[in-house]
């Protein structure tokens, strides 16, 4: 039992550090693309303000 | 010596859980902290919140944000608006967590900490933080809080109910909040106490209830929202497991882009899972029951929360939105997945603190701990620091301080109307987050906003006659004697913001008011005072009751609380 539960969280810790290793390198390399660090989105349609998109 | 260095060890051990929330919330708000007001979405603070009928439900809009509004409005005559918002933003964050790490039942503090931060750092608070939906996350916070208490009174431990009753004080103060604590609190402290429980309920949800049951005509929404605000699939997984991972927000503009990632709808499941597993500990020892209650509560919520986004589920919203009064409530159900999130974070620490028990070296088990606390802020890194960066305190421009004063010192008659004709605002000095018109909440008068949303292109129907009548008028070109039958003496005009504006329609009117940001004019004539058609608004007297009626059963709450027992 030990064993086996020694692999479910090695596993689980295994995508969990590649989950954030991950989503670290692309706000990294291309923040513009992964996450809007500097600005939220801005209403595109000068008659209006969206209150969401789908 | 032993004896000091045990009364530290139990220090250190007290301490843990409170300072690990207070760091779990500092870690989002810290940015945030610093004077002037955090304005997203729907989330408005103004310097002093006027108290005015729609702030307690007698308006002719529906009392979405009753008695919030109002204690608002009376909290910012002692406290200024920005401070007030950072009091509760702050406590809300740190009241969550610190109750779920006290509530989870174990003698480890790790494992306290775990369920701290499985509770405090999630999905749905980052996407009701970026939509402004701060109601929501005061009744999130109290959720712990509401079943800790809620289980003392099933026990029949003295005095649990004031304090379950105190407990769900901050919740009630929206009716989606008022529902999501009362059905906490039911299933909290069992069908024996549910009598007083749900008395209790109707006295401290009475300041909306009122309003929205006495409010003429009807309270039916656009049935358009419910595929609209329904819960959507963040990533390639879908909605449903979105939600099980308490996300799934309808607005795709708020949601982290961590929640993206290929790997988190894996992750979710497995944290699912493990929840689980962690019942059957959570089932010895809080006892069967109750345990099963919750996990039904939660499960009811994912349930919920998602029926808008399955095809008969969303017929049957549909049919209720358009149909039946007061049904709305049931659009952008993920609301309800809040009380998914107990069962979540208490199960998952406690199946933790089971696995970590197989484990042979205390490295191992170290390990495994530490990744457990870790997960959740590494499966959403773009919680922290104000959601990266989207969030920022900001000054209003001294032009709304100089309209609220204008308005505030001149005694001619009407209401205010803004334009453009539009729900929510961009301005420049608020970097452009969209933002819902904050003149309600800073004008001292009555403000008639325009309350058709648009998502996606889609345009939602609003629910306030008076807001409908407004529009018309000024689409047929604002004439003046038009707005002074509606009871408008004012029109005010926000620049910089998108939406069109006929300059030729305020040509008619005489400028009292000219800023870069905010223009005010005043409609020809005397004015008059808004009476409406009949039947548009509810009655004062019985809503002033039962605002009264919630106050005095708190006052009594506390003074049964305090006053020593016999």
């Amino acid at each position: 039992m030990g064993k086996l539960v020694g692999v479910i969280a090695s596993v689980l810790t295994g995508l969990l550090l590649a989950t954030g290793v991950g989503f670290g390198l692309s706000a990294v390399s291309g923040p513009d693309e992964a996450v809007d660090f500097s600005n939220p989105p801005v209403a595109n349609d000068p008659n209006d303000v969206r209150y969401g998109n789908r | 010596m032993t004896e000091w260095r045990s009364f530290g060890v139990d220090l250190l051990r007290r301490m843990t859980v409170p300072a690990v929330s207070l760091a779990v919330a500092l870690a989002i708000l810290a940015p945030l902290l610093r004077r002037g007001y955090v304005l997203t979405y729907d989330m408005v603070f103004t310097p002093r919140q006027p108290l005015l009928p729609d702030s307690v439900g007698i308006g002719s809009s529906l009392p979405r944000s009753v008695p919030a509004d109002a204690v608002l409005a009376l909290a910012t005559t002692i406290v200024p608006g920005d401070v007030l918002q950072k009091l509760i933003l702050l406590g809300a964050l740190v009241a969550g967590p610190l109750g779920a790490g006290r509530l989870v039942p174990t003698s480890s503090t790790v494992i306290r900490v775990i369920a701290a931060v499985g509770y405090g750092w999630t999905p749905y608070i980052a996407e009701r933080l970026v939509m402004g939906h701060w109601p929501y996350l005061l009744a999130y916070a109290c959720l712990p809080w509401i079943v800790r208490f809620g289980l003392a009174a099933r026990r029949g431990e003295p005095r649990a109910i004031p304090k379950l009753v105190l407990a769900c004080v901050p919740a009630v103060l929206t009716p989606a909040g008022g529902l999501i604590a009362t059905l906490t609190a039911l299933v909290a402290a069992g069908y024996r106490r549910a009598p007083a429980v749900g008395a209790f309920a109707v006295l401290l949800n009475a300041p909306w209830l009122a309003p929205a049951v006495l409010r003429p005509g009807s309270a039916l929404s656009d049935p358009a929202a419910v595929e609209a605000f329904a819960a959507r699939g963040e990533n390639w997984a879908g909605a449903v497991v979105s939600v099980l991972g308490l996300g799934g927000f309808w607005n795709a503009d708020v949601v982290p882009a961590s929640r993206t990632a290929v790997l988190v709808p894996v992750l979710v499941l497995a944290l699912v899972v493990l929840a689980l597993l962690g019942q059957r500990t959570l089932a010895a020892r809080w006892g069967a029951a109750p345990a099963r209650s919750l996990l039904l509560l939660g499960a009811s919520g994912v349930l919920l929360a998602v029926l808008g986004a399955l095809p008969v589920g969303q017929a049957v919203l549909r049919w209720l939105v358009a149909g039946v009064p007061g049904a709305g409530l049931l659009r952008d159900g993920q609301k309800w997945v809040a009380l998914w999130a107990l069962p979540l974070a208490l199960g998952f620490a406690l199946a933790v603190e089971a696995g970590a028990r197989y484990l042979r070296t205390r490295g191992a088990r170290i390990a495994v701990l530490a990744c457990a606390a870790a997960a959740p802020v590494v499966m959403l890194p773009d919680l922290a620091w104000g959601a990266a960066g989207r969030l920022e305190p900001v000054q209003y421009p001294a032009d709304w301080q100089a309209v609220a004063e204008h308005l505030a010192e001149d005694d001619r008659r009407g209401d205010v109307l803004t334009v453009p004709m539009r729900a929510f605002r961009s301005f420049a000095w608020n970097d452009h987050r969209p933002v819902h018109d904050p003149a309600p909440r800073y004008l001292p008068r009555t403000t008639v906003i325009d309350d058709r949303v648009t998502v996606s292109g889609t345009t939602i129907e609003g629910e306030d006659p008076r807001a409908a009548a407004a529009r018309a008028v000024v689409e047929d070109g604002a004439d003046a004697g038009a707005l002074a039958d509606i009871g408008i003496g004012w029109v005010l005009a926000e620049h910089g913001t998108p939406g069109r504006v006929d300059g030729a329609d305020l040509d008619r009117l005489h400028p009292e008011h000219r800023g870069r940001w905010l223009s005010l004019y005043r409609v020809p004539g005397d004015g008059s005072d808004f009476t409406g058609p009949d039947g548009l608004t509810p009655p004062a007297a019985p809503v002033y009751v039962a605002a009264g009626s919630a106050v005095v059963a708190i006052a009594l709450t506390l003074l049964w609380l305090v006053l020593p027992r016999r």
